[in-house]
């Protein structure tokens, strides 16, 4: 009838991922180019994250076990990148920028979990 | 409501050190069947995030040949521009043109396609589609009508120009192949642009050789906004590197009112 606690934690990184970047801009036919000229020459930011897991054991006996599992996904809520575009500058059309999206922040998340014997 | 808070993706303008890459000489030139002014534009390219004004190279030596016709030397006008005065360009023949610029020459060659006429231009009422970025209650479509010819690969670029301003933007490219539909009359909807009541609009039917095709489909692949995980420059047909076309085409205009 004791609560048992254990603790767990995850940390993933990884280089980021080779990509094509433009090196420079010309226009043609009218219409502003980008330049490309090493392929693959480029790497996304690194990825990494840290993930967090705390597991409280609830009332056990003979026919019945349960337990209490808090975590936390990306703890430190990094933005890793999962695409980088070059779009122009609303205010400024002459201008382009580099717009990074990212998909998940933080995420926390509570489980039950429970069993017949 | 916090966990829909957090869970929502993000776009951030973030930093990125890009290697400006040394510029790389870039040359358009245009022939277009019939009598008229032949021009060669020769600029260097510049910086992806600070472009400032472009380079132009101005002591280049350029020479187009027609057949086996002598060379004729372009006059350099200054400011990169390089010019062949009332030069008579003809169908079904090929044409050569040399730049020599900064120790390194560059040699293209194209040929210019049989004219196909376009026989009227219509208008239709615009819908709101769901996979087009263009059109909407209020505009209007305009659809090229011509008949493809049977022989030959066919290959065209339609252009527009909406009361005397050229409409430019890379999305607007619009380069179309006969291959599926070789000798069928086609009623070609511009499909990438939309026009508004009241608009002045020339059209050009384009016809252009397949070298060119490649050129201009490559290019709306870089600038059409759909983009790719691995781009590269377009397929261009200059020797040596030089970045740009030379195109010999032939064209066809209609106009229309919308309304």
């Amino acid at each position: 009838m004791s609560e048992k606690l254990t603790a767990s934690a995850t940390w993933v990184f990884s280089t980021g991922d080779a990509t094509t970047f433009p090196s420079g801009k010309y226009t043609v036919a009218g219409v502003q180019t980008p330049l490309y000229t090493e392929r693959n020459g480029y790497r996304f930011p690194n990825y990494h994250r840290l993930d967090l897991g705390v597991t409280l054991l609830g009332k056990q006996n003979k026919n019945f076990e349960s337990s209490w599992n808090f975590s936390v996904f990306n703890a430190y809520a990094r933005q890793n990148a999962y695409s980088i575009a070059f779009i122009e500058n609303e205010d400024d059309r002459s201008k382009t920028e580099a717009v990074r999206t990212s998909l998940f922040s933080i995420i926390p998340a509570v489980t039950y979990n429970f069993k017949f014997k | 409501m916090l966990a829909i808070a957090l869970l929502n993706s993000c776009t951030k303008v973030i930093d990125i050190n890009l290697n400006e890459a040394d510029p790389k000489i870039v040359i358009e030139a245009e022939l277009v069947s019939g009598t008229q002014d032949f021009t060669v534009k020769i600029t260097k390219t510049s910086d992806f995030f600070n472009p400032g004004q472009p380079v132009n190279i101005a002591d280049a030596t350029v020479f187009l040949k027609a057949g086996t016709n002598a060379p004729l030397n372009l006059k350099n006008d200054g400011n990169g521009i390089y010019t062949l005065k009332n030069f008579t360009a003809t169908e079904n023949t090929s044409y050569f043109l040399s730049v020599t610029a900064e120790g390194r020459t560059y040699e293209a060659t194209d040929f210019l396609p049989k004219n196909v006429p376009v026989d009227s231009l219509s208008l239709k009422v615009g819908e709101k589609n769901p996979f087009s970025s263009v059109g909407g209650a209020d505009s209007f479509e305009i659809v090229v009508n011509y008949k493809d010819p049977l022989a030959d690969l066919n290959f065209y670029r339609i252009k527009s120009t909406v009361n005397g301003t050229p409409r430019s933007e890379g999305t607007k490219l619009l380069v179309i192949e006969d291959r599926y539909s070789a000798g069928a009359y086609f009623r070609l909807p511009i499909f990438t642009d939309s026009y508004e009541l009241n608009d002045h609009v020339d059209v050009e039917l384009i016809s252009m050789s397949h070298a060119m095709f490649d050129y201009f489909t490559t290019l709306a692949l870089l600038v059409d906004g759909s983009g790719s995980p691995a781009p590269t420059n377009p397929t261009s047909n200059w020797s040596g590197g030089a970045l740009g076309y030379f195109g010999a085409f032939s064209v066809s205009k209609k106009s229309v009112l919308v309304r």
